[in-house]
């Protein structure tokens, strides 16, 4: 890859410190290009939020550098992060973490609010508002506007979410375990909508330990004892998950 | 722009947002009650003891009192006419006052003054209780008692001048309420003059309008304070249960001018009560006796005696009364009336005896706040008590709200964690949280200076409902504070610093939870359960 979206380079992280230490990644390498759809697998403790948290400028790592689009990130201000997760990646998590004292809608208008200042937000909440609509109309929630978080479903809520992650148009996704709460039917669903943002050119980064989950995507990576190693996608493991992503459709 | 946002929903859904704004509306209505009540009480302490005095007072430092006041009082109005507006001579003394009648006896402080001079120098005129209901009629000169009486169909009748001056303060008296109150009974359960038959011969009861309406020997007046004469009954009004123009005495201890008792026994003093002076202030109002300053002069042999060589002495005051010009600063006053009197002295130190010299010597000028000292020191005291106790309760506000502030954000850790992970600064989170607690802060006190303003508004009806219920539970009784109200007003000062310090104290108490919010990092917030 020439000139990949995002670059990590010898990523390391660790929690505790002396005897308690945990050495969660040691010396990380990755790259996702634009348009790709990426999925880190591994088994469960090994460290895949940890480094998809550091992907997206939610914490940092102990050591190593991560570049998006030749830009480090790590190493960049605080204001700078902050608007880089407000506008250069959106975010997934397993526990679809929406604001319990807001609808659907204002969850998903969120980031805009953070992006606008008061009066840049006065003029543009029409359009923010109607972005918003369309983009949940895309997830399926047209109908659930004025619901609260609590009155949806699992899979309700995280389309929410994947809507709240897209709403400043992010160059790249990251899902840490989108399906992970979810029924295979409802996970389903939102892996299909994945796929289908895919497809209309969106960068995705997915963490998952299932292996069926990760066969949806283009490539897969492998963390296991702190480091990545890269693993082939057969097209027939792709097409067999097909069946799965269709009933998004209907 | 989510700041403004989440703020509004977080305030209209937060269940504990209503406790910050209870703890808010509580404290800021307990600081203006508090505020309110304490400070009316000092207030009216402090325009009651002004209104006590005259603005100066050149103040004999001995009973015996000094000489020469009069022609001080000339030289004063000469060279100083625009610092000096009018002057009043007056004597202080100690005596025991009596009435006769009931063999009732109680020391008493007794204050010679010209009441006409007198009422212009502060507000002695205000608290007499006849001279406001029979404007005019209360004099210190000699009198006779006065006397009403029954008409043939038995309706009270009063002296003609008192039915005039009566009539005079009906016309001037707005408050219908208070002439209806007036008309059902004698103001504040006053006796009116003795009744008497005048026609032996014609009914026991009957009333001549042609006179006379005067009785018994012609005797000085004398304005009693209403607490030394009177208690109050449950309501807390005075009984007054002596008529006006009883009989009641002075005796008193006439000294020489080098302040050795005269050979004489005490004076004993026969005085007509013709009215009771109500200041407000208990320590005054149960000692004084106000009599004539020329009458008690002369039966405090104060005036000019003959002295052994045969010349007169000079006759002596205790007090001169200076009240100011307008818009004259006390303090200067006083030094220049100080100065004065000093160069008026040396002036006349080889015309005076020795004993003259030394009572001179020892007279000083005293403002109206020297001469209440006592008073106002402790008043004042009161204050800084009373700001401590304030400080207080606005720490323990500040605290409080800290403590809900603090938990508040711990309640919010996860959703911080989320706005942080789209985008927003920890100067952003921590200004939301300090924009949450001044909108807080503002709504807390909005509530809390209503509720305040409307007790304080009410206190009194509260009280009387607290008292209906229980007689024990008056917590200002009147005989206590020597205030017939509690002081109900409420400053729009005191509300506005109440709402500043409210919405700083919310401020600075949720100043390190929300910096504290804002520098965490996302994924510390979102993995807090
Ligand atoms: N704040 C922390 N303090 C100490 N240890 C931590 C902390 N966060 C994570 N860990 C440890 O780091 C390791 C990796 O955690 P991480 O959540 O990244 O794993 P994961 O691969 O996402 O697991 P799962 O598949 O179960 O989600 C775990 O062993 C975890 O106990
Ligand atoms: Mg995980």
């Amino acid at each position: 890859m020439n000139n990949p979206l995002l670059r990590a380079k010898g990523i390391h992280k660790s929690y505790g410190t002396g005897a308690a230490e945990v050495k969660v990644l040691r010396g990380v390498a990755l790259e996702a290009a634009a348009g790709e759809f990426l999925a880190v697998t591994g088994p469960s403790g090994c460290g895949k939020s940890t480094l998809l948290h550091i992907l997206g400028a939610l914490d940092l790592p102990d050591q190593g550098e991560l570049e998006f689009r030749g830009e480090p990130v790590s190493s960049a201000n605080r204001t700078w992060q902050a608007s880089y997760r407000n506008l250069q990646v959106g975010f997934v998590f397993q526990f679809y973490h929406l604001l319990p004292e807001l609808s659907v809608l204002e969850n998903v208008l969120i980031p805009r609010m953070v992006l606008h200042s008061y009066w840049g937000w006065r003029r543009n909440a029409r359009q923010c508002r109607d972005e918003a609509v369309k983009l949940l109309e895309r997830m399926g929630l047209q109908h659930r506007l004025r619901h609260r978080p609590r009155e949806l479903s699992g899979g309700e809520q995280q389309r929410t979410a994947i809507a709240r992650a897209l709403i400043n148009k992010p160059d790249l996704l990251l899902a840490d375990e989108p399906t992970g709460n979810l029924d295979e039917v409802t996970g389903g669903t939102v892996l299909g909508l994945l796929g289908e943002l895919n497809r209309a050119g969106q960068t995705i980064i997915m963490v998952t330990h299932d292996a069926k989950v990760a066969a949806l995507a283009h490539r897969r990576v492998h963390l296991s004892e702190g480091v990545v190693r890269e693993k082939g996608n057969p097209v027939a493991e792709r097409d067999a998950a097909r069946p799965l992503m269709t009933e998004v459709r209907s | 722009m989510y700041k403004w946002f989440l703020v509004s929903k977080y305030l209209r859904t937060k269940l504990v947002a209503l406790f910050g704004i209870a703890a808010v509306t509580l404290c800021v209505a307990m600081v203006l009650v508090v505020t309110s009540v304490m400070g009316g009480f000092l207030d009216t302490i402090r325009s009651r003891s002004r209104g006590l005095h005259s603005e100066l007072v050149l103040e004999s430092g001995s009973m015996q009192g000094f000489p020469y006041y009069d022609e001080f009082a000339k030289k004063l109005k000469q060279a100083l006419p625009d610092v000096v507006r009018v002057t009043s001579p007056a004597i202080h003394t100690a005596g025991i006052f009596r009435v006769p009648a009931l063999q009732y006896t109680k020391l008493a402080k007794v204050l010679g003054i010209r009441i006409d001079e007198y009422v212009q120098f502060n507000d002695f005129k205000k608290g007499l209780h006849y001279e406001h209901y029979y404007p005019g009629t209360t004099t210190l000169a000699q009198q006779e008692m006065l006397v009403a009486g029954l008409d043939n169909k038995g309706n009270l009748q009063l002296p003609r001048e008192w039915a005039d001056a009566n009539a005079k303060w009906r016309a001037s008296e707005t408050d219908k309420k208070t002439i209806a109150d007036f008309d059902a009974h004698p103001p504040d359960g006053a006796p009116y003059p003795d009744i008497r038959p005048f026609r032996r011969t014609e009914s026991v009861f009957a009333f001549d309008p042609d006179g006379p309406f005067e009785a018994g020997p012609k005797r000085f007046g004398a304005i009693v304070g209403t607490d030394l004469l009177f208690d109050r009954d449950q309501d807390g009004k005075f009984d007054r249960y002596i008529a006006r123009g009883a009989s009641v005495a002075l005796s008193l201890l006439p000294l020489s001018a080098s302040g050795n008792p005269l050979g004489e026994p005490p004076v004993l003093l026969p005085l007509r009560y013709v009215d009771d002076s109500h200041s407000g202030i208990y320590e005054i109002d149960s000692m004084s006796v106000y009599v004539d300053v020329d009458m008690l002069q002369h039966h405090l042999a104060m005036d000019p005696q003959e002295l052994e060589d045969g010349s007169m002495s000079k006759p002596r005051v205790s007090q001169l009364l200076i009240a100011l010009q307008p818009g004259v600063n006390l303090d200067d006053a006083k030094k220049r009336v100080q100065s004065a009197w000093i160069d008026f002295c040396a002036d006349m130190a080889d015309q005076v005896t020795e004993n003259d010299a030394k009572n001179m010597h020892r007279a000083e000028v005293a403002t109206w706040e020297d001469m209440q000292r006592g008073l106002i020191n402790a008043v004042e005291k009161e204050k800084y008590l009373m700001l401590i106790i304030l400080a207080i309760v606005c720490l323990v506000a500040i605290v409080l709200l800290g403590l809900i502030f603090y938990m508040i954000v711990e309640k919010k850790t996860r959703d911080i964690g989320v706005l942080k992970a789209v985008g927003a600064r920890s100067r952003g989170i921590a200004s939301m949280f300090i924009g949450y607690a001044a909108a807080v802060g503002f709504v807390g006190s909005i509530l809390g200076n209503t509720i305040g303003a409307i007790f304080v508004r009410h206190i009194n009806e509260f009280q009387d409902f607290l008292a209906r219920l229980n007689p024990q539970l008056r917590v200002w009784s009147p005989d206590v504070y020597s205030f017939d109200r509690i002081p109900d007003v409420v400053k729009t000062n005191d509300i506005a610093w109440i709402t500043t310090v409210a919405i700083l104290a919310s401020i600075a108490g949720s100043l390190i939870p929300a910096l504290v919010a804002g520098r965490v990092w996302p994924v510390r917030a979102l993995r807090y359960e």
